[in-house]
């Protein structure tokens, strides 16, 4: 009798942690390089706590992984040739106080000793550590394959990096996302494109979908358990009941 | 529920992005101005289940764990110095910036700050000034018998004298540029001043490499594109709108958690 009880906290305890994430896509519409992400449940087999209770097995809900959708966000055009987005798979590098960290979000500026770094201040990695640009020089363009000319001559090429699997990259906030068991490979079909932003991959409409089916789970599984507690209270009633 | 207040940070989001809209709006008559553009960041997450830990004693490993975020917050308002139009305006004093640069003011402080607005004016004594009466660096006096003025593209500057003499040469106008002018702190006023974000002013003549030239009897308009702040402000709008949706169907959901009793 309890089974249905504890089946029923188990969806909802995941259904909860489904509707953080959903909010957590919606708050990040607007955010550029963000990327979808949907929390995946599994079955959870146990055997009942009194094997008399039941004849098969109990499955429980639990949070299992995050499926992450890497698809390409809407780019927009800025005309800053600082702003870069990439066409294809891979991530920018930037150098950060703790370690190399990656990015989508390729909303670069100058900073006043002439580097290019990002929102945060952090200077994006190129192919031989930070870009250095002269501040008083003319102005900068950026090539798809990520050089930077200044001038007329190179003077960077910004450090472009892919992922066998992107979905094990832990997200850090601050748009940036760190490796956790691969080392980043060199990019095979990366592009980059200056002058253009990407925005979140976020689609709305399959968000709210999606919330809506969330909290009317959510509601019909508190249903349930309000039945079982109503069956419960009727049966104790009944059999108290003598003669 | 994390939902609750991760979509109150993704209104506060919207919010801040609906003024700066609004900025854009209200100041797309102001000579010189820019627009700016609110940017947004991902919160912190939260590891339920960490990504690349081993799961068993083979060594195999999680592929993607699980991470809870908690919204989004705004990361900078980044000001687009992107050039504005040029409108003619007859006037001898209105001067307009083609190209990189900012017209250097002296504040009556002392300090300097630095302006894309060139609506100047002369003062009672001749001075070239702002609109505030500020007066524009070097410091240009005009004599009082000249009958205009003509500015090159170099920024001389030059009196044209009443009783038909060659012009007279009365001073240099210069420019300063920065190395990151997104990082300029907006006084308002059309003003703006260095910080260590925007690197020190680098003062030359218009025309020299990298900066600008003056054009006479123009002003700049601002960058502003009405389409484009309108239809960033129904984005802005609607996503506003979801998230008080998300608020919604989260309260709900604990409506219905606190009715099971």
């Amino acid at each position: 009798m309890d089974n249905s009880f504890l089946v029923g906290l188990s969806a909802q305890q995941v259904l909860q942690q489904r509707m953080d994430t959903t909010a957590n896509n919606l708050a990040n519409m607007t955010t550029a390089g963000f990327k979808t992400e949907h929390l995946v449940m599994r079955k959870l087999s146990e055997r009942p706590a009194a094997a008399s209770d039941s004849p098969t097995d109990i499955t429980f809900v639990d949070a299992w992984r995050l499926q992450r959708d890497f698809s390409a966000g809407p780019l927009e055009q800025t005309g800053s040739p600082l702003d870069m987005a990439i066409d294809g798979k891979g991530f920018f590098a930037v150098q950060t106080a703790d370690g190399e960290a990656y990015t989508r979000d390729g909303r670069f500026s100058m900073d006043n000793q002439g580097r290019i770094v990002t929102r945060n201040g952090d200077p994006v990695m190129g192919e031989g550590g930070p870009i250095q640009v002269n501040p008083s020089g003319g102005p900068i363009s950026v090539s798809h394959e990520g050089s930077i000319s200044q001038d007329g001559t190179v003077v960077g090429k910004v450090r472009v990096v892919e992922f066998k699997t992107p979905g094990g990259l832990e997200k850090t906030g601050e748009n940036y996302w760190r490796a956790t068991d691969e080392t980043p490979g060199a990019p095979e079909n990366s592009k980059v494109a200056s002058g253009f932003l990407e925005n979140s991959n976020v689609n709305p409409v399959s968000e709210l979908t999606q919330m809506i089916e969330i909290s009317r789970t959510y509601e019909s599984v508190s249903k349930m358990i309000a039945q079982s507690d109503e069956l419960r209270g009727d049966a104790i009633q009944k059999l108290a009941k003598v003669g | 529920m994390r939902a609750l207040t991760t979509a109150a940070t993704g209104m506060q989001a919207q919010q801040l992005n609906v003024e700066v809209i609004a900025n854009n709006i209200a100041n797309m008559n102001t000579t010189g101005f820019k627009r700016q553009r609110a940017e947004f960041q991902d919160l912190l997450y939260q590891n339920v289940e960490k990504m690349g830990v081993t799961s068993s004693d083979a060594g195999t490993i999680v592929p993607t764990g699980v991470q809870v975020g908690s919204g989004v917050k705004s990361g900078s308002v980044y000001r687009i110095t992107e050039q504005g139009g040029l409108s003619q305006s007859e006037n001898p004093y209105d001067l307009a910036i083609q190209g990189d640069g900012y017209f250097i003011v002296q504040l009556p402080d002392g300090r300097d700050a630095y302006t894309r607005a060139g609506n100047f004016s002369l003062s009672p004594d001749g001075q070239l000034v702002t609109s505030d009466g500020y007066v524009v660096s070097p410091g240009i006096t005009v004599p009082q018998d000249a009958v205009g003025v003509s500015i090159n593209k170099q920024g001389t500057v030059e009196a044209i004298m009443a009783d038909g003499s060659a012009p007279q040469n009365v001073g240099q106008l210069e420019l300063a540029r920065f190395v990151n002018p997104a990082g300029l702190d907006a006084m308002g006023d059309n003003n703006f001043l260095e910080t260590p974000a925007s690197g020190a002013a680098n003062r030359s003549q218009p025309g020299q490499v990298g900066f600008g030239t003056i054009q006479q009897g123009y002003l700049e308009t601002s960058n502003v594109n009405a389409v484009t702040e309108i239809s960033s402000l129904i984005t802005a709008q609607r996503a506003y709108e979801m998230n008080s949706k998300v608020i919604t169907a989260t309260d709900e959901m604990l409506r219905t958690t606190s009715q099971l009793r």
